[in-house]
């Protein structure tokens, strides 16, 4: 089927770009002593590497099946902070910084799977058309399982939107209080950002998994 | 994610509202990645301009030559028009989800779902008698134009409104809204070609090819069952539109049934008669009307009326004080 070569390119440039900044986050924060979501801009940085090289194939600096053990292990990873994450908080527990919940870990547990499967498809093309362009963006729809490709494309883009909505928050949060703490009777007024090292720009953070999201989203619906 | 969020921001958790129009924030932004298809970029008769093309067929002529324009138009510039298709119907998802731009993305949903309304669906069928609701009559995006008013942010200062739709255009016109929009259905089942002997079987066969195994044996056997029964499913559907239509302006207790009944029926009709928009399969551009009558009947849902407390002391003063925020 016909496809734009240009939007495969412009997704790959935009997963590079993500890709690139992530690298640059990681090493600001060590910097400037600056708190990140370290794993979370690992696995950004190792997501968005691999699917701009699935959209363009002569991108591709890692073979697939060093992706596929990569995946494996960032999805294990993501497995085993969301187990641990349920049995010292429960289901609907948030953690220290009063705004994680398990899905924080479950969507990038969902993301390294989506990317395993994509991974799989891209394989499973070229298995069947014998050909030597191991491309995302081939003629592949068909491929793989329609309800389990869907699921993947709602579960990425409610993951998008609801990161999105928390983005508004955090621009309310950021004219309002930091943090209020039970004193007796009452309660007081604490400065956060005096307390504890500051973030390194979450917003950019979201902006950063949207993209990740909506570049899956699109290399998903490519097989149904 | 990052949600490096204090105590306060736990308040801020989205409510009934909020969480309806992440919806459907949700459903746009499917419908934008869903256009990025490789199908909606080719032109001529199998692709995204025959789609439009085939919507034109028994429409009066103004209305057929209207949308025979668009579709030539489109088929001309067949990549740049869908790329612009879907960049808008993604900015429209993000518009709604991000809140600095909820009102603007609201309205523009609005226009855009006419449009759609209008050159993608052919006025929903309504004017060549084949808007039957169990097919998805009469046209699913005039839902989306329908829950970006009921959804639309207004101040609950002063109000005393019980549900998220009369919160946005106030109870008395939300009830015609309820009324309305199910008999409407209702009328919709029954008229036309809907109430024919064959309808509610062909539907389910036209649906059959290029389904998983799985829907496609359910639909396959429905239709076997249903063959010659289009009549009586199109009078047992009106009879279940008009009770949901009624129930709706009865009393809570009797309303919270209709409002369930309602979603029940609306999942029904997607998975049977609309088999998930059909998004299963190659070239769906939208989920069809099932989650969208979801979404409306939970915008009845009664709303437990919020105690106003007095704010705490310290929280006053908090607010006043306060340095930048963790972001």
């Amino acid at each position: 089927m016909p496809f734009p070569s240009w939007l495969a390119y412009g997704f790959a440039v935009l997963m590079v770009a993500v890709s690139a900044y992530c690298v640059l986050r990681l090493a600001l924060a060590r910097r400037m002593g600056r708190r990140i979501h370290r794993d979370v801009n690992v696995a950004h940085v190792l997501m968005g590497a691999a699917m701009a090289g699935m959209l363009v194939p002569s991108w591709r600096i890692v073979p697939i099946g060093a992706w596929e053990v990569v995946f494996a292990g960032v999805g294990t990873y993501f497995l085993i902070l969301c187990v641990r994450f349920v049995a010292q908080r429960g289901v609907a527990g948030v953690d220290d910084d009063h705004g994680h919940h398990v899905s924080h870990f479950a969507i990038h547990m969902v993301m390294a799977g989506a990317m395993l499967y994509m991974l799989w498809l891209t394989t499973s093309t070229v298995a069947g058309l014998g050909s030597a362009s191991m491309s995302m963006t081939g003629s592949r729809h068909g491929v793989g399982d329609p309800g389990l490709t869907l699921a993947f494309v709602v579960v990425l883009v409610a993951s998008a939107v609801w990161q999105l909505d928390a983005m508004g928050r955090f621009a309310i949060q950021g004219r309002q209080v930091l943090a209020i703490v039970p004193s007796g009777d009452t309660v007081r007024p604490v400065h956060v950002a005096a307390a504890v090292r500051p973030w390194l720009a979450p917003r950019l953070e979201i902006c950063c998994h949207v993209a990740m999201c909506l570049a899956m989203g699109y290399m998903l619906v490519l097989s149904v | 994610m990052p949600s490096p969020m204090n105590e306060d921001a736990a308040t801020l958790v989205p409510d009934a509202r909020r969480m309806l129009q992440l919806a459907l924030a949700t459903l746009w932004l499917l419908d934008g990645v869903l256009q990025l298809q490789s199908l909606m970029f080719t032109s001529g008769v199998n692709g995204f301009s025959g789609m439009l093309h085939s919507a034109a067929l028994g429409n009066p002529g103004p209305v057929a030559r209207s949308i025979e324009w668009s579709s030539t138009l489109v088929g001309h510039h067949a990549q740049v028009a869908n790329a612009g298709f879907a960049l808008l119907q993604i900015s429209l998802g993000m518009g709604i989800a991000w809140r600095p731009t909820l009102r603007v993305a609201l309205g523009a949903s609005i226009a855009w779902s006419i449009v759609v309304w209008w050159f993608g669906e052919g006025l929903g069928g309504i004017l060549r008698g084949h808007a039957a609701p169990l097919g998805g009559g009469p046209g699913a995006v005039l839902f989306y134009a329908l829950l970006a008013i009921l959804l639309w942010p207004r101040a609950q200062r002063g109000t005393r409104a019980s549900t998220v739709a009369a919160q946005a255009i106030g109870s008395p016109a939300a009830r015609v809204v309820w009324a309305g929009v199910w008999l409407a259905l209702a009328t919709l089942s029954v008229l036309g070609a809907s109430r024919s002997p064959g309808q509610a079987s062909s539907l389910l066969r036209t649906l059959e090819p290029g389904e998983p195994g799985w829907l496609s044996s359910l639909d396959r056997q429905l239709a076997s069952g249903l063959s010659g029964r289009g009549t009586v499913v199109a009078v047992v559907l009106c009879a279940v539109f008009c009770a949901i239509a009624i129930g709706g302006l009865l009393e809570t207790g009797s309303q919270q049934v209709a409002i369930l009944a309602a979603v029940v029926t609306a999942l029904v009709i997607w998975v049977v008669g609309q088999n998930f928009g059909r998004t299963l399969e190659t070239g769906a551009t939208d989920p069809n009307s099932g989650p969208l009558l979801v979404l409306f009947s939970l915008a009845y849902w009664p709303q437990r009326r919020a105690v106003h407390r007095a704010p705490r002391r310290a929280t006053g003063e908090a607010r006043r004080g306060m340095a930048p925020g963790v972001a």
